[in-house]
């Protein structure tokens, strides 16, 4: 791994070769970003291209997530709110329109995509699968830039082009059911004409906002897994694990394997139900090494149950979090808190197409088929399941995809078995959302920087589109992608309709994307 | 809504929100119906520019009322983000600036403040238009709101001074001093104002000769937050031909710098669709237009896209004014791309012809039945 030179804010910088920008930015002792439009300091906050909290200006581009572009030698970075507007360096018209066609799209190249893949590949199916990551392996399986890709994605991988799968590096930002849009990295429109979809868009987290939560710092628990994996340094760096869903124990253990300084973890669920989980764990023997060495991992760390983040505070970035657990308040100094409210599915593309959606997940048959005919979904798109179930459910959506009905039902006892315990260590982890840490000033929409006081008027299904179009609310470049389960959980909003671009995309792609065939230039 | 009141306002899209804003503060008592929300139509997706616009002497005379009843009533009104950031109309080609003399005249005569700027000029004013512009006319009086937002406010004011309005509440027809809802109930006023958009020639109780509103769709887009990118509003001189032309997809630059620093962008216009969806190559050719005159939006983020319903007629001018034949019952709708403008001018010759009295412009041009009087005359 050799280092790169480029530049932050005029000084030079050293990092190291497949860093992300923003590892780099925040290994440089700088932890604010950019600032929100009401002048807050903002750092990131997902670690994976969701929030949009990390965004920096990158050889003069404005607007880039930090967390997702890797580190070139030369690259100049730029966290100075920009009060000025200059054409990108070296920039020029991106490529004309590329075009592909499949038997089978798979969206999402985690373990429900990639084992969706293998399937419908073995299948016999043209099958194609795209992420907007360069290694697979989704969010569970994310590379790690010291330890390398992960082994099971690799296989995994491995075995699904092996059987013919092809894999193509973009991002989604559009889907009907004949094509799929998406732009590469080089911001090259992508379009795949394709007869049948498997959504594997997988899950990210969420939060429940508290007074603070803006801070940088205060960063996701499964982003700041992901920042680390970027090439964040955490070795002993104080971190406070806090929250609930059973991502929280997971973090904690990698970030102390790498280093970290656990100051404690604040769990949101009790003592009693997390040792509910035992009985079921006695029938899984893996499941039940998995877990012991978890504990293990843990032992010596602080933990406290029933425990809430009640506030974090420091002028310009987390200084301390307070947090409320055995009935009174602990301070605690940290240098982040890795914060998480569990899991919300990411289904703006079935909802794109049309999808029913069921308490927040894709509505699908037991083939995994959704409500539309040729669209199927597997994995934490369904509902939060964890790896396993992922993994079977791809293969079941898969096989399905590719018209394999007998092959795919053969899974379909070993999926109810996953999608019970699933359920299990849902009840013992996962705590319903409450307004209860909120102040009126709480920022709920960190793009637009509306606050809980603007909103909570905004009640009940049709809050979604009075609120948004009021208080611009959910307007930002997330796209509501952080305030929407919020706003589901605390105000009864409705989901609202899902329009492309499905994300941020460049005038330049959109042109070339909407570009009629003789209009290419 | 036990009592009826003197009015009953149909639709809360900018036209009926600025009509019960003015009948109120005429000591009226007002309600106002909508069937999902207040601004949730036309007005939701509407760009929200004050202009004056000189494509005929009754459009001119109107948007110049209207614009300085905008200037007027803007600074009471709230969150509204009215920006004066003023229109440059730009030429790409000398026929183009010669275009920008005639408007000037134009502006002149009728006593509104502009000025042609020659390239340099034009480049100082506005620094990363295209290089290649040969001209523009500055009207530096125009300016620009955030459209949802300005009539809620202008709602709110209304009910602050008596009037009550009531969402959920659909409509299936008007007559004169009644509306019938879809439950078969009926809402009993003194007048009736039907400002429903697309949807007001639908409601009433017997069709007016010539007189139509086709929606004419338009699609938009903002781009993500870019300082100093754009500083006034800026339009092709070519944007009036594609208002009035009759092609299947027109496009036509404008795009407007918002007080949030982002770039909104317009314009397409299409006849009879009726999905809502954002077109892929209607989307494209308005963004590359865009990219003709300032290069630098290509490399920009779009964070949104959506599209609109224009409530377009025949001539290009609302009908605004009694409906024939239904004496009680006032017509408000089809003012195309220029409701945000003309609402103000609109709402008072509304609130003129219920109190029976002459307006500071004549009104004819705008009557519903004119089109009649066309066809015998």
């Amino acid at each position: 791994m050799g280092d790169v030179l480029l530049t932050l804010d005029g000084r030079q910088i050293h990092a190291q070769t497949g860093a992300t920008v923003a590892a780099a930015i925040m290994n440089n002792e700088v932890m604010t970003f950019r600032q929100s439009i009401t002048g807050d300091g903002r750092g990131p906050l997902c670690g994976m291209g969701t929030c949009w909290e990390c965004r920096v200006t990158v050889d003069g581009r404005a607007h880039v997530r930090a967390c997702m572009e890797p580190v070139r030698d030369g690259m100049e970075i730029q966290t100075v709110p920009a009060a000025w507007y200059h054409p990108p360096k070296g920039w020029d018209r991106c490529g004309s329109r590329e075009e592909l066609s499949a038997d089978v799209v798979v969206v999402g190249a985690g373990p429900a995509g990639l084992a969706a893949a293998l399937a419908a590949a073995m299948s016999g199916s043209k099958t194609l699968v795209i992420d907007e990551n360069p290694t697979s392996g989704g969010q569970i399986w994310r590379a790690d830039r010291v330890a390398g890709p992960t082994r099971r994605a690799t296989a995994l991988r491995q075995a699904a082009e092996d059987a013919g799968a092809r894999f193509v590096h973009a991002s989604v930002t559009e889907a009907t059911l004949d094509e799929i849009v998406a732009v590469r990295p080089d911001t090259r429109p992508l379009q795949i004409r394709s007869t049948t979809i498997v959504l594997a868009t997988g899950a990210r987290e969420t939060w429940s906002p508290f007074p603070g939560w803006t801070l940088p710092g205060v960063v996701g628990a499964g982003g700041l897994q992901a920042l680390v994996k970027g090439g964040l340094h955490i070795r002993g760096r104080r971190v406070l694990v806090a929250g609930h869903g059973p991502l929280l124990l997971a973090v904690a253990a990698y970030l102390r394997r790498r280093g970290a300084d656990l100051v404690g973890i604040a769990a949101g669920w009790s003592r009693g139900r997390e040792r509910a989980l035992l009985p079921r764990l006695l029938t899984r023997p893996s499941k039940l090494r998995q877990a012991a060495s978890l504990l293990s991992s843990l032992r010596g760390v602080r933990r406290w149950y029933d425990a809430r983040l009640i506030s974090a505070s420091g002028p310009d970035q987390v200084r301390t979090a307070t947090i409320r657990a055995d009935g009174s308040d602990h301070t605690l100094d940290v240098d982040y808190v890795a914060y998480g409210c569990h899991l919300v599915p990411q289904t703006e593309l079935a909802r794109g197409l049309g999808c029913h959606i069921d308490r927040s997940a894709v509505l699908v048959n037991d083939l995994l088929q959704t409500s539309v005919d040729g669209v199927f979904s597997a994995g934490e798109a369904t509902g939060i399941g964890g790896v396993d179930l992922a993994l079977v459910e791809g293969t079941i959506a898969g096989y399905a995809a590719a018209g394999r009905h007998d092959q795919a039902r053969r899974h379909l006892r070993r999926q109810r078995r996953e999608r019970r315990f699933a359920d299990a260590v849902t009840r013992a982890f996962v705590e319903p959302m409450g307004p209860e840490s909120l102040h009126g000033d709480t920022v709920i929409c960190r793009c637009e920087d509306v606050s809980w006081r603007s909103l909570s008027c905004f009640e009940g299904a049709n809050g979604a589109r009075d609120g948004k179009l009021a208080t611009r609310c959910g307007m930002g470049p997330c796209q509501g992608r952080v305030c929407g389960p919020i706003n589901q959980a605390m105000l009864g909003w409705a989901h609202d309709r899902v329009r492309p671009p499905l994300q941020p995309t460049s005038v330049e792609t959109l042109v070339q994307r909407g570009a009629r065939e003789n209009e290419h230039d | 809504m036990t009592a009826s009141p003197d009015v009953l306002v149909v639709g809360a899209g900018i036209i009926g929100a600025a009509c019960a804003l003015r009948l109120t503060e005429e000591g009226m008592s007002v309600a106002v119906v909508d069937r999902p929300r207040p601004a949730g139509g036309t007005t939701a997706a509407a760009m929200g520019q004050i202009t004056v616009m000189d494509d005929s002497d009754a459009q001119g005379a109107l948007t110049l009322w209207s614009q300085e009843l905008w200037d007027a009533l803007a600074p009471s009104l709230s969150a509204i983000e009215h920006d004066p950031c003023g229109t440059l109309w730009v030429a790409t080609n000398d026929e183009e600036l010669d275009e920008a003399r005639k408007k000037e005249q134009w502006y002149a005569a009728h006593g509104i403040e502009s000025s042609l700027l020659h390239p340099g000029a034009l480049r100082e004013a506005e620094p990363h238009l295209n290089e290649d512009l040969v001209g523009a006319l500055h009207v530096p009086g125009d300016s620009v709101v955030y459209p949802p937002n300005a009539a809620l406010s202008m709602l709110e004011h209304a009910v602050r001074a008596g009037a009550t309005v009531t969402t959920g509440c659909e409509v299936r027809s008007v007559d004169a001093s009644h509306a019938v809802l879809a439950d078969g109930s009926r809402l009993h006023a003194g007048a009736v104002v039907c400002a429903a958009g697309n949807h007001t020639l639908g409601l009433l109780p017997r069709p007016i000769p010539g007189a139509a509103i086709r929606p004419r769709k338009g699609h938009l887009a903002i781009t993500e937050r870019y300082p100093g990118l754009l500083r006034h509003q800026v339009v092709e001189l070519g944007y009036l031909r594609s208002a009035h032309g009759h092609e299947d997809v027109s496009v036509a630059f404008n795009g407007q710098p918002r007080t949030t620093d982002q770039v909104l962008i317009g314009s397409s216009r299409q006849y009879d669709r009726t999905s809502d969806n954002v077109e892929p190559d209607v989307l494209a050719r308005m963004l590359a237009r865009a990219c003709r005159f300032i290069p630098a939006l290509a490399t920009c983020s779009v964070v949104r896209c959506w599209t609109g319903f224009r409530p377009a007629t025949p001539d290009n001018l609302p009908l605004v004014g009694p409906a024939p034949d239904a004496e009680g019952l006032w017509l408000a709708a089809g003012h195309e791309g220029l409701g945000i403008t003309t609402s103000l001018g609109t709402a008072q010759l509304i609130t003129d012809g219920i109190l029976g009295r002459p307006s500071a412009i004549d009104a004819a041009p705008y009557l519903p039945d004119r089109f009649a009087e066309n066809s015998h005359g």
